[in-house]
């Protein structure tokens, strides 16, 4: 792919994320026209107060917090497929959401605190632990394969404690969580919205800036050593650049799954490289993209009762992903 | 084509074989046998040496889901006894209850001495069955989702009294041989249909005239109340809130919603149909109710919900005009008895609704389940 | 034809932990002299260590004992990054990333002199257009990887070597998987390089009849007997060990006459 084509895929990315900022602004399951919204989003509205307030504070942070959250998957996904050489490895993998989970479940269930900012700080706690140990294992682990495993047995481990959680718990708890594991891109207001875009925006800065050594992890470690980089260091970054990414979203979101797995191999599908240097932001301009798409359909057309994320990702992932599978031989990076 | 049309055939014909499989309704002779008025899924029909108690199936309501008979114990067995019913002799002794609410209508029909187990005890508030836990005279038999069969046939009991749920049997429990009670009450939409259930379970525990007159009670109070509020102009009012990415928003003819309009409020989602919650998206349930003059939610949690609080949960609640105008009334199920009270005294409840509705209509009245958010 | 050693050994001895938290030496007291302007071939059996030795010298395995020095330097002291323009490495192509293309690959050798983007400047292309023609490879610079066959996918890495523009370069069985003409290629590759741009080339092989035809200096590698005493590493040109006889002991059986 030349520079020229490379600008048209940018600047359909960039088209297609505008429409679908501008679609989740327009649509949801109140009708307001067209011309109102404009006016709203311009200022120049003096209609009903409660239409204001629908678009400036529920569909735009709704939208915005989509967009974030899903470049921030994007990223993660993208910078775990290339560390551990693995085309399904994912943000979960490493057990970090689970480390969230788990930190709401015992906050919920067995702590029955359910507030807005204990489940926040439970999920950041939770999933902070979890990174933590993965980033001392991985001072410990020489290879990756290794600290894949360990990073799923903790995914496990966790999973099971909130089995646990679950089985002695009552009816409604049980309830809550589950509604919490649904995930959500509506729960974070205007103004809490300043403190999810600020850590994505970190992390995903932080991911610009190691386009480099990610190309060279692409060789393997010994290649990408003899090359200086220190490949340690590098491994210990990406873990906590993708760790705070995940533990964020999925503290204000919940757990979203599929996204930062498939999104890195639509990308490679559009750019048709395995380069970071184009494929890293088209790997965050599409997840923003599908993100703010998946935010759109939970007001399914046609219906006016809510969907859950939780079904709406897997119907956008998963076939993707199947389709990669099917075609793996004409996709190059899988060899 | 011609494959194709056999197979939509059979496939008609399974979907009708399937239809026609159930029994539809209940028996004629029964239904108007039934002596209940308000309680849909229970009839009782009161026959010659035995009592012939019917549950419909609330998911399926053409489907009946259970048929008890209950026979009194010093009798004898009549010969034209139904079949295909779950004999159980009454009084029952030794009961095992699950639910904490069905423990306090035990203990309000005098019947505690019948029961013998029950589970969850962190849910019971009543102090007279904690005691008796504390006393050994009650066992705590573990989780109502997973009991301890073992204590159960260990106690000796010879009925349970558990709350049915779609698709889920009881377990282990089911194999003990001993008669499980569905008590399907929470699901009748209509307040007093679920307190009439207490008439069952008064003939089931030997009180069949303190259940009456419990009801009676409850019934005419209700009523009473209900036509005092009648006339009073209606407040619009806004029920529950968001959780998750949706706002679960209770059916007009729900439980709730009942409640609320014999309250003498006029409940703005009446027209959801259905009788359960209908999950609405926040900017819908705010653009048809952020103006509504009232607004009630319940909750379950140690501290006290404020208005802070429930802004701090989520900002654009507070541009809603309950919030604004501070009459956000919130129910602690956690501290309060709600849950336990409403299946007996659905007017206790309904007291205090139209006292927060129509303050002049119940001057005096102290609240006891919904109070003011504070700040 | 002898210069300075680009890579010299002091009392090395090469090996690596085991279970239980001791070590195992694979070969003790190494005192070797790498030359640059000749390419020199690594000879053993399976097992005796050249992997190891290989991967001590150019820095991915620490030493047990002794030293190590480049151009005088030792490697201890040297960081990643100065390391990376010192020595390069082709090890065994099994595991690629097959979707990017030649030269895409060609430029990660520029890696250690780029800044911290890795944008590659209007002389870093000049030198990863010269590293592809140096290995004939130019023709196929667009191609992915996954598109080449194994010989061209060699090339590409040693092109990539190049480009690095190191004084070293070491590599692990080069020809292992490969048929005979892409052997021929890789072994004309290296001795142009070698003797062309004054490398110093150091590879291992299994295929001892090419190393002692085409190398210009030998080093036996002996196996570590079950004790861990190991015999001295043999060096020499393959004319002087196929003459007294180094050769045949070595391998044990004899080798054809002529042809040198």
């Amino acid at each position: 792919m030349n520079k020229v084509r490379f600008f048209w895929l940018y600047a359909a990315l960039a088209a297609a994320l505008l429409s679908l900022c501008c679609i989740g602004l327009m649509r949801g399951s109140v009708q307001i026209p067209l011309r109102d919204v404009a006016r709203i989003l311009t200022g120049s509205f003096d209609g009903r107060e409660a239409w204001r307030h629908i678009v400036l504070e529920s569909r735009l942070p709704q939208t915005l917090t989509a967009l974030l959250a899903g470049a921030a998957l994007a990223v993660s996904g993208l910078m775990l497929q290339t560390l551990f050489k693995n085309p399904l490895a994912g943000p979960s993998i490493l057990g970090i959401s689970d480390g969230a989970n788990l930190g709401v479940a015992v906050a919920m269930i067995w702590l029955g605190a359910a507030s807005y900012l204990s489940t926040i700080l439970a999920a950041l706690i939770g999933a902070g632990v979890v990174l933590l140990l993965i980033l001392w294992f991985s001072r410990r682990v020489r290879g990756s394969v290794m600290l894949l495993i360990i990073g799923l047995m903790l995914g496990y481990l966790a999973s099971s404690v909130i089995s646990i959680l679950n089985y002695h718990a009552s009816a409604d708890k049980v309830h809550q969580y589950v509604m919490w594991g649904m995930g959500d891109f509506s729960g974070v207001s205007i103004a809490k919205l300043p403190w999810l875009a600020g850590f994505v925006l970190a992390g995903l800065g932080a991911s610009l800036l190691m386009v480099k050594p990610l190309n060279a992890l692409l060789l393997g470690d010994a290649y990408a050593a003899n090359l200086g980089v220190n490949v340690r260091r590098t491994r210990f970054l990406v873990l906590a650049c993708t760790g705070v990414l995940t533990a964020v979203v999925t503290a204000f979101c919940g757990p979203i799954s599929f996204i930062g797995l498939v999104v890195p191999h639509i990308a490679r599908m559009l750019t048709g490289t395995d380069n970071h240097r184009h494929l890293l932001p088209v790997t965050l301009l599409s997840g923003a993209c599908i993100a703010t798409l998946c935010s759109i359909l939970t007001v399914w057309p046609g219906s006016n009762s809510l969907l859950p994320l939780s079904a709406i990702t897997p119907i956008i992932g998963a076939p993707v992903i199947i389709y990669v599978i099917v075609n793996r031989r004409n996709f190059h990076y899988f060899q | 084509m011609g494959r194709l049309k056999t197979y939509l055939l059979l496939l008609f014909l399974l979907v009708l074989c399937g239809c026609g499989g159930r029994p539809h309704g209940a028996d004629p002779a029964v239904a108007a046998a039934d002596s209940l008025h308000f309680a849909r899924n229970l009839s009782i029909a009161y026959c010659d040496g035995y009592t012939s108690v019917r549950i419909r199936d609330p998911w399926d309501t053409l489907r009946q889901r259970q048929h008890y008979v209950l026979v009194d114990r010093d009798a004898p067995l009549p010969a034209d006894l139904p079949a295909d019913g779950l004999l159980i002799r009454t009084p029952v002794e030794r009961a095992v209850i699950y639910t904490s609410v069905h423990t306090a209508i035990a203990e309000q029909l005098g019947a505690l001495d019948r029961v013998v187990g029950v589970c969850e005890p962190e849910y019971i508030t009543s102090q007279v069955v904690l005691d008796r836990i504390a006393a050994g005279r009650i066992t705590d038999v573990g989780l109502s989702t997973a009991p301890n069969t073992e204590r159960i046939v260990d106690l000796g009991s010879n009925l349970i009294i558990a709350s049915p749920f779609e698709n889920s049997g009881y377990g282990s429990a089911e194999k003990l041989g001993i008669p499980i009670v569905e008590a399907a009450d929470y699901m009748e939409n209509h307040p007093l249909g679920r307190t009439e259930w207490v008439l069952f379970y008064g003939l089931l525990f030997g009180a069949r005239d303190e259940a009456e007159a419990a009801f009676a009670q409850t019934r005419d109070r209700y009523f009473a109340l209900r036509a005092l509020a009648a006339d009073a102009p209606r407040p619009t009012v806004v029920l529950e809130r968001k959780y998750g990415n949706s706002w679960a928003v209770p059916g007009g003819k729900s439980y709730i919603g009942t409640l609320h309009a014999d309250a003498g409020a006029d409940y703005l989602f009446r027209d959801v149909p259905g009788t359960n919650s209908t999950h609405l998206s926040f900017e819908e349930v705010y653009d048809r109710a952020g103006e509504a003059e009232f607004w009630l939610l319940k909750y379950g949690d140690r501290t006290p919900m404020t208005y802070a609080r429930l802004a701090g949960e989520y900002d654009p609640y507070s541009h809603f005009r309950a919030w604004r105008e501070r009459r956000i009334f919130a129910c602690n199920t956690l501290t309060s008895t709600y849950y336990d009270d409403i299946t007996l005294h659905p007017d206790w409840v309904l007291e205090d609704l139209i006292a927060l509705y129509h303050p002049d209509l119940l001057p005096g009245h102290v609240q006891r389940y919904y109070f003011p958010v504070d700040e | 034809m002898s210069l300075p050693a680009a890579i010299q050994t002091r009392s090395l001895s090469i090996g690596y932990p085991v279970r239980g938290g001791g070590k195992r030496v694979v070969h003790a007291g190494l005192d070797l002299a790498l030359e640059a302007g000749c390419v020199t071939c690594l000879l053993g059996r399976n097992g005796a260590g050249k992997s190891t030795l290989l991967r001590t010298l150019c820095g991915l395995q620490p030493p047990l004992a002794g030293e190590v020095l480049l151009e005088g330097e030792s490697l201890r002291t040297l960081s990643p990054a100065a390391l990376s323009t010192r020595v390069g490495v082709v090890l065994t192509v099994r595991d690629y990333p097959g979707g990017i293309t030649v030269y895409e690959l060609v430029s990660l050798g520029r890696y250690p002199h780029t800044g911290f983007f890795g944008s590659l400047g209007v002389a870093d292309h000049a030198v990863v257009r010269e590293a592809l023609g140096a290995v004939g490879i130019a023709a196929k610079a667009d191609r992915l990887l996954s598109e080449l066959s194994d010989g061209e996918r060699q090339k590409a890495y040693i092109a990539k070597t190049l480009a690095q523009e190191c004084p070293v370069i070491l590599l692990d069985e080069p020809t292992a998987f490969l048929d005979v003409p892409s052997r021929m290629e890789t072994w004309e590759t290296l001795r142009r390089l070698a003797h062309g741009r004054r490398k110093a080339v150091l590879l291992s092989t299994h295929d001892v009849e090419s190393a002692v035809r085409m190398a210009d200096r030998l080093w036996l590698l002996p196996e570590t007997d079950p004790e861990g005493a190991s015999g001295a590493v043999l060096c020499g040109s393959p004319a002087e060990m196929a003459a007294d006889g180094t050769l045949e002991n070595f391998f044990g059986v004899r080798l054809p006459q002529g042809g040198f």
